[in-house]
C-alpha cells in the first residue's frame, strides 16, 4: 500500500472516531 | 490478485471498532444521569483517548493476527497519525471537562488527593514527552535504543494510569462487570506490549543464529551472513524483513528491522546494511560467531517467480536495493522467465551497490537494469540526476499499468515517484512501496 493512503487512513479514522464520540456525548446529554 | 486493499480495509474497520470499545462499553447497561453537552463531550473524548492509545500497542506490536498482510511502514505511518490524535484527545479531555465544570479542577489539585493529581499530571506530561521524542528523536539527541525503551515505558505508564483513572472516576465505569470488561480490554493491550518486548525475545532465545561472515559492499554497505544452526532455515518470501538483535541476549535494546537480501533458496541468511546511524556504523566491527536473534519475517513487499507473467517493475534508491536483490536472486534460483525492469538510483558509479551481481543477474534473467546516477563520471552515457518522469517514460514498457510496481528508497524518492506511477495508470493496489528511516 502507499504511504499517503496509510496517512490518510489515520486521519479519516481520527475524524470518524471524534465524530462518534461527539455524537455519543450529544446522545447522552440530550 | 492483490488482496492487500481488502485486508487493509478490514483491518481499518477492526481498528475503529476496537478503539471505540472502551467508549461503547461505558455506554452499556445502566447509565448515570445525563449531564450538559460540554461535560459529556469531555468525558467521551477521554474514553476515546483510552481506546485509541490502547490500540497503539496493537498497531505497532507486530501481532501476526493483526498486522498480517500490511506493510511495516504503512503501519508505522498510521501509528504516528493515531499517536498525534491520541495526544490531542489526552489534552482535550481535561480542557473540555474543566471548561464545562471548573470544580473538577480538584482532580489536578494535590491538596485534595496527592496520588490522583500526581498520576494525572504524569499522564499529561508523559503523553507530551512520548509524542515529542518520537517526532524529534534526532534533534533531541536520543539514541534509537534509548528512545525505544522510553517509548515502551511511557506508553505502558500512560495506558495503565489512564485505565486506573477511568476505573476510579466510577461514573460510566460503575459496576463490577463494566470494570472487569474495561480492565480486560485495556489490560489486554498492555499485555501485548509485554508480549512484544519480553515474551518474543524469550521465545527467540531458543533459536540463536550466528554471524557467519561480514563482508564490505560498495557505498559503505556491509553484508552480514547469518547461520541458523544445523537444519534450521527461516521460511520467508523474498522482499520480507526481520527484526535483528546482535549480541549475547535477545533482550538487548538494540533491535532493528532489516530486509533480507538473500534468496529463500539459500540456507544462510544475508542482510545488507548501510553504515548510516549509531548502530549501523558498528556493523563493520561485528566479529564472526557473534550471536544474533531474529524476529519475523514480516512485510508484504514480496514478489515470487510467475506472480505476474507480464513482468514486474522495481524502482530502488541506494540501499533500497536490498529487497529487490532478494527478489531477483530468488527469480534466478527459480528460473523465472517474465521480463523484469529495474530502475536503480545511486550517487555515482562507484557507489552502485551489487553492481557486478546485477550484471550477472541480467544475463540469467530477462532483466533490464537502468542505472540513474546523481553524479555522472566522464564518459557516462546513461541517465543522470534523480529518477523522474522522463526516466520512467524512456525506459518502462507501454503496458506499465498492468504490472506490479515495487518502490524502495528514501522518503523523497518515494514521494516523487508514487504519484508519477499513478499518473501513468498504475492502480494503487499494484503499487508496493517501502521506505526507510521512519523514526
Amino acid at each position: 500500500m502507499m504511504h499517503r493512503y496509510a496517512r490518510n487512513a489515520g486521519t479519516v479514522a481520527a475524524v470518524l472516531l471524534l465524530l462518534t464520540a461527539l455524537v455519543a456525548a450529544w446522545w447522552r446529554s440530550g | 490478485m492483490n488482496l492487500g486493499w481488502l485486508r487493509a480495509s478490514a483491518w481499518w474497520l477492526a481498528f475503529l471498532l476496537l478503539a471505540l470499545a472502551p467508549l461503547g462499553l461505558a455506554l452499556l447497561g445502566d447509565l448515570p444521569q445525563a449531564r450538559p453537552l460540554l461535560l459529556e463531550s469531555g468525558v467521551m473524548l477521554g474514553l476515546l483517548g483510552l481506546g485509541v492509545l490502547s490500540m497503539q500497542a496493537v498497531i505497532s506490536g507486530r501481532q501476526r493476527w493483526f498486522a498480517r498482510g500490511l506493510g511495516q511502514d504503512d503501519l508505522l505511518q498510521f501509528h504516528r497519525q493515531i499517536g498525534l490524535f491520541g495526544l490531542l484527545l489526552v489534552l482535550a479531555h481535561p480542557i473540555t471537562v474543566l471548561l464545562a465544570d471548573s470544580r473538577l479542577v480538584a482532580y489536578l489539585d494535590p491538596r485534595v488527593d496527592v496520588l490522583r493529581a500526581l498520576s494525572l499530571t504524569v499522564v499529561l506530561l508523559a503523553t507530551l514527552t512520548l509524542v515529542a521524542t518520537s517526532l524529534w528523536r534526532l534533534q533531541l539527541g536520543l539514541s534509537y535504543e534509548r528512545w525505544r525503551l522510553l517509548h515502551g515505558l511511557l506508553a505502558l505508564a500512560i495506558v495503565a494510569l489512564g485505565l486506573g483513572h477511568a476505573l476510579l472516576v466510577d461514573h460510566y465505569t460503575a459496576g463490577f462487570w463494566k470494570k472487569a470488561a474495561l480492565l480486560l480490554l485495556v489490560g489486554g493491550s498492555l499485555c501485548l506490549v509485554l508480549d512484544t518486548r519480553l515474551r518474543r525475545p524469550w521465545r527467540a532465545r531458543r533459536r540463536p543464529w550466528r554471524v557467519a561472515s561480514v563482508r564490505p559492499e560498495r557505498d559503505d554497505c556491509w553484508t552480514i551472513g547469518l547461520a541458523g544452526g544445523p537444519g534450521r532455515q527461516l521460511a520467508f518470501q523474498p522482499g520480507q524483513y526481520v527484526w535483528l538483535t546482535l549480541g549475547d541476549s535477545p533482550w538487548r535494546l538494540q533491535q532493528h528491522p532489516f530486509t533480507i537480501a538473500s534468496s529463500p533458496a539459500v540456507s544462510e541468511l544475508e542482510i545488507t546494511i548501510k553504515a548510516l546511524g549509531d548502530f549501523t556504523r558498528t556493523i563493520a566491527g561485528i566479529k564472526p560467531d557473534t550471536l544474533a536473534w531474529l524476529e519475523g519475517p514480516y512485510g508484504v513487499f514480496t514478489y515470487r517467480a510467475g506472480m505476474s507473467p507480464g513482468g514486474a517493475v522495481f524502482i530502488a534508491g541506494g540501499v533500497g536495493i536490498t529487497p529487490v536483490m532478494a527478489i531477483l536472486r530468488s527469480l534466478r534460483d527459480n528460473g523465472a522467465r517474465e521480463p523484469v525492469w529495474l530502475i536503480y538510483g545511486s550517487e555515482c558509479w562507484n557507489k552502485v551497490v551489487f553492481r557486478e551481481e546485477l550484471e550477472a543477474l541480467a544475463s540469467s534473467l530477462d532483466l533490464t537494469v537502468i542505472h540513474v546516477l546523481d553524479r555522472a563520471h566522464e564518459g557516462w552515457d546513461g541517465e543522470t540526476g534523480h529518477i523522474d518522469s522522463g526516466v520512467l517514460e524512456r525506459h518502462l514498457p507501454a503496458h506499465l499499468a498492468d504490472l506490479p510496481c515495487y518502490l524502495c528508497g528514501p522518503d523523497a524518492m518515494a514521494d516523487a515517484i508514487e504519484p508519477e506511477l499513478r499518473r501513468r495508470g498504475v492502480p494503487a493496489r499494484n503499487l508496493y512501496s517501502e521506505r526507510f528511516d521512519l523514526v
